[in-house]
């Protein structure tokens, strides 16, 4: 009988392959494969980065040290999880590291940020606050987001910007679930309470 | 709000989040249907997802790039200085080696870790971006040629488990078409050997009834022969008459006859 040749590779199978090709090349020390992998990842962790630290260049930095954290220990990852959980993990601990060491954030009474981490007015001149933000709602949304504490807001970030599931979460941050879904409820609550103090500014 | 609202409330977080089983899903929207405050929950919690979609990604300002430098020796290093300062260099080292050989280490350590040419973010110079992009294009290309490669690969693992179940299938098939054939064989086979003893009964019952038949047939036949022998002899015994009677008027033969008739 006649075989049936399928024409195409499922993407989804092509994609975790591929991937885990990328990191058992990595651990063997091919060089080519990890660059491949931050490739991949970049713009992802890139974004985390900046909406935890709230400033372009702590972004970059932190982004290069992360990669530079995945790149030293890849020999360390089993592979009993997906790469981007692993990644994620690594992302998740060196943003909150970063925020320990900054000053806590205050909310004034017209609900404008002060504080030198968090509040971008600080760290930056205004002219360059221009071109950081191509769009001040952008700004004020990622504002309301800096009001949350670092836990919660890491949940809102995978959930909401990286499009992870709660059970993915849960393994990221090696937390029980329902702790992160605690976690997002409250965020949600603030956030909700925020939004409808300054709706009109923000939407 | 009561207790089943604030359950609800948090079903309402779930379903934005799109974690809400249909089951639930279902319950949710029973219960908003019916309560004012929770469906007001969910239209302010609606806009707050709404907000975070509007989040955009910024674009990277430059790519992480993990490149090894090949290792320059102490020995091509110390070429690389003057001649003059060379040997003063020589003598440095030397000092520095054993005295500080833990430092040395370190500076090590650090050297291994400059080696690996991490760029995010603007790259300085002309020639260092034009060479960080002739990479990233090496390894865009590597990237391509190695997808090429894993997705024969993939179609090859994916062609055998279809032969494999054809394989598989055909077996199957085979099976099922011996089984067929020899169940087909044994009812044409039993119905051969009904239908022959059947027939058998049909002709045994068929010739009962023929010689039935004949003997009733044969016994109709030999009553009317004794009809028509019991008929005969009584003409002769009148014809017997006729001649008497006719002798006893001197008429004799066949010509009598035309003579009475004449």
């Amino acid at each position: 009988m006649e075989s049936v040749i399928p024409r195409q590779v499922n993407p989804a199978v092509f994609e975790s392959s591929q991937e885990s090709a990328w990191v058992r090349a990595s651990q063997a020390g091919d060089n080519g494969a990890f660059n491949r992998l931050v490739l991949k990842w970049e713009r992802k962790i890139y974004n985390l980065s900046f909406r935890m630290l709230r400033n372009p260049e702590d972004a970059a930095d932190s982004t290069q040290e992360i990669f530079l954290l995945a790149f030293r220990n890849i020999r360390k990852f089993k592979q009993n999880s997906h790469f981007s959980t692993w990644l994620y993990r690594i992302a998740v601990n060196h943003c909150i590291d970063l925020l320990k060491k900054r000053p806590v954030a205050e909310l004034t009474d017209d609900g404008d940020l002060e504080g030198s981490g968090l509040g971008i007015r600080a760290s930056v001149t205004g002219t360059q606050e221009k071109d950081l933000f191509h769009d001040e709602r952008q700004r004020k949304i990622l504002d309301s987001l800096a009001l949350l504490p670092a836990d919660q807001r890491i949940v809102i970030e995978l959930k909401f910007f990286q499009e992870e599931t709660f059970d993915v979460i849960s393994k990221i941050l090696e937390v029980p679930e329902s702790t992160v879904k605690s976690r997002f409820y409250a965020a949600l609550d603030i956030l909700k309470d925020r939004l409808s103090l300054r709706a009109e500014e923000i939407l | 709000m009561s207790d089943k609202c604030n359950y609800f409330k948090e079903l309402i977080k779930d379903d934005l989040a799109g974690e809400l089983s249909r089951e639930l899903q279902a319950e949710l929207h029973e219960h908003l249907e019916s309560c004012q405050a929770c469906s007001r929950e969910k239209d302010e919690l609606a806009r707050v997802f709404e907000m975070m979609d509007r989040v955009e990604d910024r674009p990277v300002p430059g790519h992480f790039f993990v490149y090894e430098q090949p290792r320059m020796s102490l020995l091509q290093m110390l070429k690389n200085l003057a001649p003059a300062s060379r040997w003063a260099a020589a003598a440095v080292s030397a000092a520095f080696i054993c005295m500080f050989g833990f430092v040395l280490m370190n500076v090590h350590i650090q050297y291994r870790d400059s080696s690996l040419l991490v760029a995010f973010g603007n790259p300085g110079s002309l020639q260092a971006e034009q060479f960080l992009q002739e990479k990233i294009n090496n390894a865009v290309n590597d990237a391509r040629a190695e997808d090429r490669v894993m997705i024969s690969r993939l179609l090859e693992v994916q062609n055998q488990q279809v032969n494999a179940a054809f394989r598989n299938l055909n077996q199957k098939v085979d099976v099922g078409f011996n089984q067929l054939e020899n169940r087909f064989a044994d009812t044409v086979e039993s119905s051969n050997r009904r239908l022959k003893n059947q027939m058998d009964l049909n002709i045994l019952q068929y010739g009962e009834m023929m010689k039935a038949q004949q003997q009733t047939d044969l016994l109709k036949i030999n009553n009317r022969l004794d009809q028509i022998v019991l008929e005969g002899r009584r003409r002769d015994t009148r014809n017997q008459t006729v001649l008497t009677t006719l002798a006893q008027y001197g008429i004799t033969g066949s010509r009598s006859r035309g003579a009475i008739y004449d």
